[in-house]
């Protein structure tokens, strides 16, 4: 390969190779690993990207949302774009996932749906790494939108609401997630899959590293962050056991 | 002479306006550039001069004494006072044109030595202390000071008079500054007749940018401000400006923001012309892709984000496309602070350390009062809003005391708050505070 000039489609492709010998399966590229381990393996190598995701808690889980945005951001992708003041986290908390994360965060104060879905679009589209949108009060369309614009850009839509408020839910999201708060010692969450393989698994919040750690997870990836594990029951936990952390 | 002494003599004739040194800097520099018509070289010697490179000119102003006349002429035709004067060395004329008799003076090579003795020491360019050691030996002009032996001079006043004395006297080559000068990046269109709606104006400032991003690319330079100027029959032309948050020269990044500039203009007259120039803009590094690190934020973390930003605010406005800076301290409402995207020069960094102590993944606008039910440190109910805490665990207090001199009025200074982490019965954690000075509580973030 001559020095002068390298396309980004060859990066990619090398990147994917790379990844590939790493053994983070085959279309790894495509995939934003949440550092969550078992989370990671059930869903094949994490959440993909150039899709929308779709998390829903009791409130808008803006703690989860800012962990999977931070992690988009340690895998060297564009700006992060928080549109809507409902899924802003609070600015030195997202500090401490990553070095780095806040000085590519835009956040977007639009509270009319239409223009958060405009402002989403247009950030997805130029190249974000991440866009987390509140999807309150969005109709039916914006998801299709959203996920077309993700398409487009390859970055990855994170649409977070709460729970009992509007928004509609959408076939659009590749995935669906529902969050409940989780009695702890530490603030903590179970997570849901919806549609298709039901599964769920249990978070825990680590204030000192500004980590959303999956709570007794065995920390057998490199990738991922210090790993307390809260939970020694969950030690025997299989590669298969989504199921089977303790919630 | 004071403001106040000025208007006490003169009374209501009095006009009083404050200095602008960075716009008389541009008035100079302006001027300089006009006096480029005359002659081959000009630079503006700030705060009050010009340096005219006049070498072999004399012939095409008809004669020395000619070329200094036209030179004040044209300063003083533009409505400022102007002396100028002509010698074979730089030092010399810029002490005769300061301190020399005629407003006009002219020196050839061999009068140099005379010209220069009643000028006073000044007119060497000296600093005071040199300038002051030297009146106290009785040394008050040039000719006084050349009379002197030279090494006497070294070793009493410092080598740096001898040098000035050469420079003036011409006994050393010295050659002016060269010119810093930014190119000017701009494209014009004339209007065949005036035109008067917006559609067209768009057109042509599509058209205009297209070039200016054509010259752009040549000097390796992008545009961080443009100035779009609106040209009409009478009066001076409008302006319009745009700033950006990175400098750039990609369609996508530029147009967006100037078309929007165009469509928000209400023409009350005819356009007869427009003219679009990159008014800041510096030289944009040409970028290597970089290795990609799995472990490492990129070194070009911030790299397409001003772009981004710039996109947002056109449509959504400047106070709606924030970053967020961090400050180093403890009271959760100063420890950060969102600002429009595009009033930072450079990216945003991490001013301060996120630091370790627990904080919610939302902080609220402002803290929410609460009633407080029961005894107690977390208390046993908390109701805000229409939400009930029963609290079930409490980890705290973590005592903030906001810092006193940040508050200008004594009265008002809050007091230092003890702040808790709260799990309610749902298991949601809150974070809660009571304020010490009242006793109240109240909800200021949640980890959600």
């Amino acid at each position: 390969m001559s020095n002068k000039c390298v396309s980004s489609e060859q990066w990619r492709r090398l990147e994917e190779a790379i990844r590939a010998v790493e053994g983070k399966g085959g279309a790894a590229g495509e995939r934003l690993a949440t550092g969550w381990a078992r989370v990671d393996r059930a869903l094949g190598g994490g959440l993909a990207r150039g899709a929308l995701h779709e998390w829903r808690g009791e409130a808008v889980p803006v703690g989860i949302l800012a962990h999977l945005a931070s992690r988009a951001a340690r895998a060297g992708a564009g700006p992060l774009v928080w549109a809507g003041k409902g899924v802003w986290p609070h600015p030195p908390v997202l500090a401490r996932f990553d070095r780095g994360v806040l000085a590519r965060s835009l956040f977007v104060d639009a509270p009319e749906p239409g223009e958060r879905v405009w402002a989403a679009d247009a950030a997805l589209r130029g190249g974000a790494g991440a866009v987390a949108i509140e999807a309150e009060g969005l109709a039916a369309g914006a998801y299709r939108r959203l996920q077309l614009a993700a398409e487009a850009g390859g970055g990855i839509a994170l649409a977070g609401a709460a729970e009992e408020r509007g928004g509609t839910r959408s076939a659009a999201a590749a995935t669906r997630w529902r969050v409940t708060p989780r009695s702890g010692e530490r603030p903590g969450w179970r997570i849901e899959r919806l549609g298709g393989t039901e599964a769920a698994w249990a978070l825990e919040w680590c204030d000192a590293q500004g980590h959303l750690l999956l709570a007794s997870d065995g920390g057998d990836r490199p990738a991922a962050p210090p790993v307390a594990a809260a939970d020694p029951a969950g030690g025997a936990d299989d590669a298969h056991g989504a199921r089977g952390s303790p919630l | 002479m004071s403001a106040s002494h000025a208007c006490g003599l003169l009374g209501p004739r009095a006009h009083v306006a404050p200095a602008e040194p960075q716009r008389e800097r541009r008035a100079l520099e302006a001027l300089a550039r006009y006096m480029e018509r005359l002659f081959p070289h000009a630079v503006a010697d700030p705060p009050d001069g010009l340096w005219l490179e006049a070498t072999g000119c004399e012939r095409l102003h008809g004669g020395d004494a000619a070329m200094a006349g036209k030179a004040a002429a044209a300063i003083r035709e533009r409505g400022f006072r102007a002396r100028a004067a002509l010698a074979p060395a730089p030092t010399a004329a810029w002490g005769l044109a300061r301190y020399g008799e005629a407003a006009e003076a002219v020196v050839g090579a061999g009068e140099l030595e005379d010209a220069l003795a009643p000028l006073p020491l000044e007119a060497l360019g000296l600093d005071a202390e040199r300038g002051e050691g030297l009146a106290e030996v009785g040394v008050h002009r040039i000719g006084e000071l050349a009379a002197l032996a030279r090494d006497e001079i070294a070793d009493r006043f410092g080598a740096a008079v001898l040098d000035r004395l050469d420079a003036a006297l011409g006994r050393v080559a010295e050659s002016l500054p060269a010119a810093t000068r930014e190119p000017v990046l701009e494209r014009r269109l004339g209007f065949e007749g005036a035109v008067t709606t917006t559609p067209e104006i768009e057109r042509a400032a599509r058209s205009l940018l297209e070039g200016l991003l054509a010259d752009l690319a040549r000097a390796h330079r992008g545009a961080r401000r443009l100035e779009l100027f609106l040209e009409r029959e009478r009066g001076v032309p409008l302006r319009r400006r745009r700033r950006y948050a990175s400098a750039s020269r990609r369609w996508g990044h530029l147009w967006p923001l100037l078309r929007e500039a165009v469509r928000a203009l209400r023409l009350e007259e005819p356009v007869t012309g427009l003219r679009l120039r990159a008014a800041d803009a510096p030289l944009l590094a040409e970028k290597q892709p970089a290795l990609p690190d799995a472990d490492e934020a990129p070194p070009d973390a911030g790299a397409g984000i001003g772009e981004l930003a710039d996109e947002l605010t056109a449509r959504l406005g400047p106070e709606r496309v924030l970053v967020a800076r961090l400050h180093g301290t403890h009271v959760p409402e100063a420890a950060f602070r969102l600002q429009p995207a595009g009033e930072t020069e450079t990216a945003p960094g991490d001013s301060a350390g996120p630091g370790e102590a627990p904080r919610p993944s939302r902080l609220f606008a402002r803290p929410v009062p609460a009633r407080a039910e029961g005894a107690g440190e977390p208390p046993a109910r908390l109701r805000f809003g229409k939400e009930a805490i029963a609290v079930e665990a409490g980890r705290g207090p973590e005592r903030i005391t906001p810092r006193w001199w940040r508050w200008g009025d004594p009265g008002s200074v809050p007091a230092p708050r003890d702040y808790y982490q709260a799990r309610d019965a749902r298991g949601r954690w809150w974070w809660i505070f009571r304020a010490l000075g009242t006793g109240r509580w109240y909800v200021h973030g949640r980890w959600q």
